[in-house]
């Protein structure tokens, strides 16, 4: 198992926003978390990136605990998140919002950047040869030398995972990543996703859009009111009477 | 980086052209002054624009370069170059030792543990009489040498500091435009954004703190060896929020709005000496203006993307 929580539990004051929550995920393969509004998908995410601390339970990554780990230590061992909200830097240009976590991994020593040795303009080259490569994948290429703020919606969700991706994850959070985006968007997100996975990374994803969990995961988790209510291939979820009454059957009755 | 590069051929071949220009020692001094607090600035701005947070000790690291430099030379003859070394270091330990705990929180704690570390030097400077000289202070610091020159002249301490603004300009340049300088940019974002991308955010504020107060000690020394007079009353709260000043009426987080901020308030004051009474409600209106009408700084005049400054 790449990753594993036991029994992962926060409350915010009497409110139980994750409760007791066990799951696995396999090496290589895309798993969907679902689940109505406020049933504590993103707070199950802040705890897996290490934003909030657990009350109770553990989290076990690559065979080790990382309950203890800082959210930058879990990133640097390979739990790359992109958040619901596009947040980039902007101040950076889309180029360099890349290069940031390209620099966790290759940064030369103070000293040679301060004399600006040859060695970091070597070491420059190299991540911006990368960063394009990503950004290459992501259709993104022309836009090298924007600031975050001349770039579309859909340009900077991208942008976010181009970020998470430079960071060379083993594992990726990925919380609605279509939330917002047009339906040619969200085809082009799909693929994006699908390729990812073929590249061998390991996808976790928050979605509402149940259609892309259906052509996407393999395995679904089902969230209500922080606890897991069911877990099964999308087919199974979709006909789990349970879940329907809780989550799909809002839908149905409104009859989309 | 090539922007900033032209800008700095230009503004220090002016700055070196002046004495050329104006013989009086007086102006040349005051240009002196422009140049230690530059330095000051210089690393202040790192900490105050990118690591977002403030210090208000800062006139405490400049004392305890000034000091260390100036017991060392006087006191115990060693050379001038060892004394600022040692003050550069004993700066950089006690930087860190007010960094590490009060950084940890979240919040303007810094700005509190500064506040008070700078009001705790006074207090050592004015009460250490034996080695210090307590209130009185102690004079007598010989003059620096560098390269056979020794600089016991205003012009030549001009040049001299002249040339180091020069330099920490390049170094503050050097660093922002480098990895760690992307880092320390990423921090303007929510800290949880930089956090996620596996940037040590804790790392780069203390780092950020370390690189300010080893600006105002090396300024400092310098100050020991332009004046060969210290005395406590030169390293007041007050100093500490002059340089906080300079930042934000230059631009905070932009090298040039520090050179700019330091210069503005370093002449004002001279200029405004002809008004007498009316000296210091000019100086506040000034700064309210400036904080209505350009609360990123002067800088902001400038349209140009000056790469420094985002």
């Amino acid at each position: 198992m790449l990753l594993e929580t036991k029994n992962l539990t926060r409350y915010f004051g009497g409110v139980k926003a994750v409760d007791g929550v066990d799951i696995q995920v396999k090496e290589g393969s895309i798993k969907g978390i679902i689940g109505p509004n406020g049933a504590g998908k993103t707070t199950f995410f802040h705890l897996l990136s290490g934003h909030l601390p657990p009350q109770k339970g553990w989290i076990k990554f690559k065979g080790e605990i990382i309950n203890h780990l800082p959210p930058f230590e879990r990133a640097r061992r390979g739990i790359g998140r992109v958040f619901q909200q596009p947040s980039p830097f902007e101040n950076l240009t889309l180029i360099e919002n890349i290069l940031i976590s390209l620099d966790i991994s290759n940064s030369p020593s103070l000293f040679t950047s301060l004399l600006r040795l040859p060695s970091l303009g070597k070491s420059e080259k190299e991540k911006e040869k990368k960063a394009i490569e990503i950004l290459h994948f992501l259709n993104l290429e022309k836009k090298l030398y924007h600031f975050p703020s001349s770039l579309t919606h859909f340009e900077r969700r991208k942008m976010e995972i181009g970020r998470v991706l430079a960071l060379n994850p083993s594992l990726l959070l990925l919380d609605e990543p279509t939330a917002g985006l047009s339906y040619r968007e969200k085809e082009e997100i799909k693929k994006i996703i699908l390729g990812l996975k073929e590249k061998g990374l390991t996808i976790l994803v928050v979605e509402h859009d149940m259609e892309l969990i259906t052509d996407i995961c393999e395995e679904v988790v089902v969230l209500n009111f922080g606890k897991k209510i069911a877990e099964g291939s999308p087919w199974e979820i979709k006909n789990n009477p349970l879940v329907k009454e809780v989550y799909l059957g809002e839908e149905y009755a409104s009859g989309s | 980086m090539r922007k900033d590069l032209k800008g700095l051929v230009i503004f220090f071949s002016l700055i070196f052209l002046f004495p050329l220009l104006v013989r009086n020692p007086y102006y040349i001094g005051v240009l002196v002054f422009w140049g230690i607090y530059s330095i000051i600035t210089l690393g202040l701005t790192i900490l105050m624009g990118y690591a977002g947070q403030i210090s208000l000790g800062q006139a405490g690291f400049f004392a305890v370069g000034a000091y260390t430099s100036g017991i060392l030379t006087t006191r115990f003859g060693l050379p001038p170059w060892l004394g600022i070394l040692a003050g550069l270091g004993l700066s950089l330990l006690l930087s860190l030792f007010l960094a590490l705990p009060s950084l940890k929180l979240k919040g303007h704690y810094l700005a509190m543990a500064t506040l008070g570390f700078g009001e705790i030097v006074h207090v050592v400077l004015n009460a250490w009489v034996g080695v210090t000289g307590g209130p009185s202070g102690f004079g007598e610091i010989p003059a620096l040498s560098f390269l056979g020159w020794k600089l016991d002249s205003e012009i030549r301490f001009f040049y001299f500091t002249w040339g180091w603004v020069f330099l920490f300009f390049l170094f503050s340049l050097s660093l922002l435009k480098s990895p760690y300088g992307r880092a320390l940019r990423s921090l303007h974002a929510e800290e949880r954004i930089p956090l996620s991308l596996g940037v040590n955010v804790y790392f780069y504020k203390v780092f950020a703190f370390l690189w300010a107060a080893f600006y105002a000690s090396f300024a400092g020394s310098l100050y020991a060896h332009f004046m060969t007079f210290l005395s406590p009353s030169s390293f007041t709260l007050i100093l500490s929020i002059l340089l906080v000043l300079m930042i934000v009426v230059g631009g905070l987080g932009n090298l040039w709005g520090a050179l700019l901020g330091a210069g503005i308030l370093t002449f004002l004051p001279e200029i405004l000496r002809t008004f007498e009474d009316f000296e210091m409600l000019i100086y506040g209106i000034f700064l309210i203006l400036i904080m209505i009408f350009l609360p990123r700084g002067l800088v902001s005049l400038r349209r140009g993307k000056v790469a420094t400054g985002d």
